[in-house]
């Protein structure tokens, strides 16, 4: 995998996060921390989550001392979690933009021990396994802000950020 | 720069196969039981997948467009997932022969070389598979994660 390709795609899951949050944003603080019964539960959550996830595998990724994940209650309003994302994001952009096309294939090795699981993968892997676990979660994100608070919520295709990116 | 694209595009296959042993839990009404949120029903949302592969790939072989499929043609999962299987084998056939320059370069008619329209086919899929693992929760039936890395992990016979 090369640089380019691989910064398109982080650039384009942190673009279609804005729109998330734009849809976020119109909910209230409590509406915001409510449980749905689904995936990881409330959208503050599903947003920690996301967060928390893809920090540890770039910390993975760079060789530091893997953190304990986030904790939930640490963000119990909109604007504190989205401080938080927007500090993450630019670490995280920062860090793909360091990368050389051997960084990529460059293999490392990881644990998930609540899953009891251990291996080795490129970082391109890695990484691509992070960004599509995004799409994951923002596509559920996506659909509770849809069906449990009615908000109109946008498409996030790949498409229309390289449409717009133009 | 073949190897990531075609790993992801199997991950993509597998994963959607995946789904389809989800969806044989439910039932035909279930299936075609209309939701307000995105394409509707399970089946509208499979076929428009498969109607999206399909679409693309005729562009990147540089076909003349087919247009989207009709969702009401796909009445059964049979005759839905006789679509997807169609689809899948031809995106596996195409990402076998697909040479590493023609993946560099646009397609006529396209804004982005044929690398980025296969990401972009793969991540609509996991967005999509996103809204289907949700309903098929709420039908009862048995899903999972769709984690990239967990299939690459499986796949190495870990």
């Amino acid at each position: 995998m090369r640089p380019n390709e691989i910064r398109t795609l982080y650039e384009y899951g942190y673009w279609a996060f804005e729109k998330v949050w734009d849809c976020v944003m119109q909910l209230s603080d409590e509406q915001f921390v409510q449980e749905l019964g689904y995936s990881k539960g409330s959208i503050r959550h599903q947003v920690v989550h996301m967060m928390s996830a893809t920090q540890r595998w770039i910390i993975r990724l760079k060789g530091e001392p893997l953190p304990p994940h986030l904790e939930f209650e640490e963000f119990d309003t909109r604007a504190a979690a989205k401080s938080k994302w927007d500090a993450l994001r630019a670490e995280a952009l920062a860090y793909v933009h360091t990368l050389s096309e051997s960084d990529l294939d460059g293999v490392i090795r990881w644990e998930l021990p609540a899953r009891e699981l251990a291996a080795g993968n490129a970082r391109w892997e890695i990484l691509l396994h992070a960004a599509n676990h995004a799409t994951d979660h923002r596509a559920q994100v996506l659909a509770m802000l849809n069906q449990h608070f009615g908000i109109e919520t946008p498409e996030q295709d790949l498409l229309f950020y390289l449409l717009e990116a133009k | 720069m073949k190897e990531w694209i075609k790993t992801y595009v199997e991950y993509h296959l597998a994963t959607t196969r995946r789904v389809w042993d989800s969806i044989d839990q439910i039932t035909e009404a279930q299936f075609l039981q209309d939701d307000a949120y995105s394409r509707g029903s399970i089946r509208n949302l499979m076929v428009h997948l498969a109607s999206t592969d399909r679409r693309w790939l005729t562009g990147l072989k540089n076909q003349p467009d087919v247009g989207h499929l009709k969702f009401e043609d796909y009445p059964t999962r049979v005759a839905a997932r006789g679509l997807f299987e169609a689809t899948a084998k031809d995106f596996s056939d195409y990402m076998e022969t697909v040479t590493e320059d023609e993946l560099n370069r646009k397609p006529p008619e396209f804004t982005h070389p044929r690398w980025a329209v296969l990401l972009h086919l793969v991540n609509h899929a996991t967005d999509h598979r996103a809204t289907v693992l949700q309903k098929l929760t709420e039908f009862g039936a048995p899903t999972f994660d769709q984690d990239f890395i967990l299939w690459l992990w499986s796949r190495k016979g870990n």
